[in-house]
């Protein structure tokens, strides 16, 4: 019995195996990237929501209005009060978009709801609320 | 070869997708945690806004969620004041739960800790508030709220006000909520024209008489077979006995004692002869507290027993829970009872004693003369000739000595010997008085002009110095029932008047025979602690009100129902003072 055609066989199959094993390598440093890319957004849009809800809360109730802003779309700020305050509609960093989508609503007399969405596409966005009283 | 370096790249790309994954948890958890940091500072701003609503609040939150937001927050308050964990809040409003997990007495009277546990995913975050509330620590919207019934005599006056600067009017309600079908619960035995409400009286009693204004409407009509009102119980025993280890206050025997500021704890039964004057000071009694003298001051009381003024009261509640006068037993607010005073001075010096009971018995005598005379009553050297001299006469000429063992002028006497007293309210009155009945009861030589002038000024109906002696040795017996009358109406008491602003509450009744004036509003409220009491011959119940010598209560809104800033509704009276992230 010949050897040669064993000798390709297993040539064959072990160049399968290193195929399938760069393929899945391949696929799961792209996840990583991935997910390394979302991290980054993910944790730059905290990053804003968190600085524009302390700068509400440091400007306080009565500059909030209530109402909602779409900065996807540019719709502008309140002309009277300046709410909400930059970096509302959008903001750069790293060389990546961040659009500002921020909702103002009255729960009680004395209390408001401050809701603040940090969008980078379509898909992703980070939410944040909270409640601000008189 | 190829298999050591396949090998070697695979190490590498799952310790880098390991490394990749780990720092995507980091940042979804950091994401998380920023998320749940803003659902706690909403916790707190929700409770914030209840206890606003309610000072008493402790229902808490159980998993409260914004709408549209991941993760929820939660408040849970420990009301046994024992055990306490470390996520447990503690309302402290009313000064009976001054402990948290951190130990005992953390918590200032008027504080709500606050300890909101909010969760997103699996990131959590603790905060821990401490809230001062602000005024209107008893919540009532009435001037005069009782669980007995209400008597009113004299002038009455019923409305409310805005805040103390701002004196839009509120409606001045009084409610009672003394049930049944018995008439005459709320009465006024005045005249129509000396009474004004602004609100409405309404009775839980449904017989049609049950309110009786003497044919007075109040400007909000009246209501028989109201609803019941709630009346928030307060555990005064409790905040009295939180306070044990407060320092005592220093009590003059006589004279005024001046209170020093801050808490002070009294231990057992009180009596003050003098006047009291509070500093800023909270005085709890544990015990019965009287007060013989005026008591004046910023400040709060608390007592355990009954609480008894006679004399001139002024306090008025300066700390935020705007309380004046919280008293588990009944409150009696009188003039000034000069009897006390003097028996508290005869224990301690056998001659005012001889000279003041020499001086009642001598007043018992002459009006048992007066009441039945005879020939032997009046004239020159009679009985109450003899009599007036023990009074207030200097004996002179023909004027009889003192009978056997007594005196002569012991009002006059008892006028000098309170010289050396202490000043006092206390002290002022009964010299004035003692002078007067030193005058009244004066003798005059015989036939000297003085007593011609005194007797054409008692012929003109005028009591004058020596009216006594006039009528006496003129045998003037026509004037026998005036005099009568002048020598029953003779007391050693002042009706005085009672101011108090702020709150006056208590378990037991309200009896008042001074000219009450509150600024604030007056909660009497039944819990069964108490039993029936007298005062100065009315039987009252645990819960009525008797004020029988002028009421005016003014309901101030803002001690009770603080407005916000903007106007609206719910008020601004509370405030984060501080709070710590966890």
């Amino acid at each position: 019995m010949s050897t040669k055609g064993v000798f390709l066989l297993e040539i064959i199959i072990a160049l399968g195996v290193v195929v399938v094993a760069i393929l899945g390598l391949m696929a799961a440093f792209t996840a990583g990237l991935k997910m390394m890319n979302e991290s980054e957004k993910i944790s730059a849009a905290t990053e804003i929501g968190r600085s524009f809800v302390e700068q509400v809360k440091t400007t306080g109730y009565d500059k909030t209005t209530v109402g909602t802003y779409d900065g996807w779309i540019g719709e502008p700020a309140d002309g009277t009060t300046g709410f909400p305050p930059a970096p509302y509609p959008q903001v750069k960093k790293q060389d990546q978009d961040y659009w500002l989508e921020v909702e103002c609503a009255q729960v009680s007399p004395v209390v408001r709801m401050l809701s603040v969405d940090v969008h980078w596409d379509s898909q992703g966005k980070v939410t944040l609320k909270t409640l601000i009283h008189q | 070869m190829v298999l050591l370096l396949m090998s070697l790249l695979t190490i590498m790309v799952v310790a880098l997708f390991q490394s990749v994954r780990n720092e995507f948890y980091l940042t979804t958890n950091h994401r998380d945690q920023v998320q749940a940091l803003y659902l706690a500072e909403a916790g707190l701003v929700d409770a914030l806004t209840q206890l606003e609503l309610n000072p008493s609040w402790t229902a808490g939150f159980q998993d409260k969620q914004l709408p549209g937001m991941p993760g929820s927050y939660s408040v849970a308050f420990n009301t046994s004041g024992s055990a306490f964990t470390d996520r447990e809040s503690v309302n402290n409003s009313d000064g009976t739960q001054p402990d948290n997990y951190r130990g005992a007495d953390q918590i200032p009277t008027g504080y709500c800790s606050v300890i909101v546990v909010a969760r997103v995913g699996t990131a959590e975050r603790v905060l821990e508030g401490l809230i001062q509330m602000g005024g209107g620590l008893y919540p009532t919207d009435f001037p005069l709220l009782s669980s007995g019934r209400i008597r009113w005599g004299g002038q009455v006056g019923i409305n409310g006000i805005k805040s103390l600067t701002d004196s839009q009017p509120v409606p001045g309600d009084v409610h009672s909520n003394y049930g049944g079908t018995d008439p005459d619960l709320i009465t006024y035995n005045g005249t129509a024209g000396d009474i004004r409400i602004t609100g409405k009286v309404s009775s839980v009693g449904t017989n049609p008489s049950a309110i009786n204004l003497n044919g007075y409407t109040p400007d909000d009509g009246v209501e028989n077979g109201a609803a019941s009102k709630p009346i928030q119980n307060v555990d005064i025993l409790a905040r009295i006995s939180q306070k044990s280890s407060a320092p005592a206050p220093s009590i003059a025997t006589n004279g005024a004692t001046d209170l020093s500021s801050g808490d002070l704890y009294h231990a057992g039964d009180l009596i003050i002869n003098g006047d009291l004057k509070l500093n800023g000071s909270k005085l709890y009694v544990n015990g019965k507290l009287t007060v013989n003298g005026s008591i004046t001051g910023d400040g709060s009381i608390y007592v355990a027993g009954a609480t008894s003024f006679h004399g001139d009261a002024r306090v008025t509640a300066t700390s935020p829970d705007k309380i004046a006068l919280y008293s588990e037993g009944s409150v009696s607010l009188s003039g000034f009872d000069g009897s006390a005073y003097m028996e508290s001075l005869a224990s301690s010096d056998p001659s005012v004693g001889r000279l003041w009971n020499q001086l009642q018995s001598s007043m018992g005598d002459l009006e048992a003369q007066l009441t039945n005379p005879d020939r032997y009553t009046l004239g020159d050297d009679g009985r109450v000739d003899a009599i007036i001299q023990e009074i207030g006469g200097v004996p002179r000429g023909s004027a009889p000595a003192p009978r056997s063992g007594r005196q002569a002028d012991a009002a006059g006497q008892l006028h000098r010997i309170l010289n050396s007293q202490p000043d006092s309210t206390a002290k002022r009155a009964l010299q004035s008085k003692f002078q007067y009945l030193h005058e009244l009861f004066f003798s005059y030589e015989d036939y000297s002009p003085e007593e011609y002038a005194a007797t054409n000024a008692f012929l003109a109906d005028r009591l004058v110095k020596g009216s006594f002696d006039v009528y006496t040795d003129w045998s003037l017996s026509s004037y026998t029932p005036f005099m009568l009358n002048v020598t029953r109406s003779i007391d050693y008491n002042s009706l005085g008047t009672s101011y108090f602003q702020g709150l006056v509450y208590t378990h037991g009744a309200i009896h008042a025979d001074s000219e009450v004036n509150i600024l604030g509003a007056v909660i009497a409220h039944d819990t069964g602690s108490q039993g029936p009491v007298t005062i100065d011959g009315q039987d009252l119940e645990p819960g009525d009100v008797f004020l029988d010598q002028g009421t005016q209560v003014t309901y101030v809104e803002d001690f009770f129902h603080p407005r916000n800033p903007s106007g609206g509704s719910g008020g601004a009276g509370a405030k984060i003072k501080l709070w710590m992230n966890r």
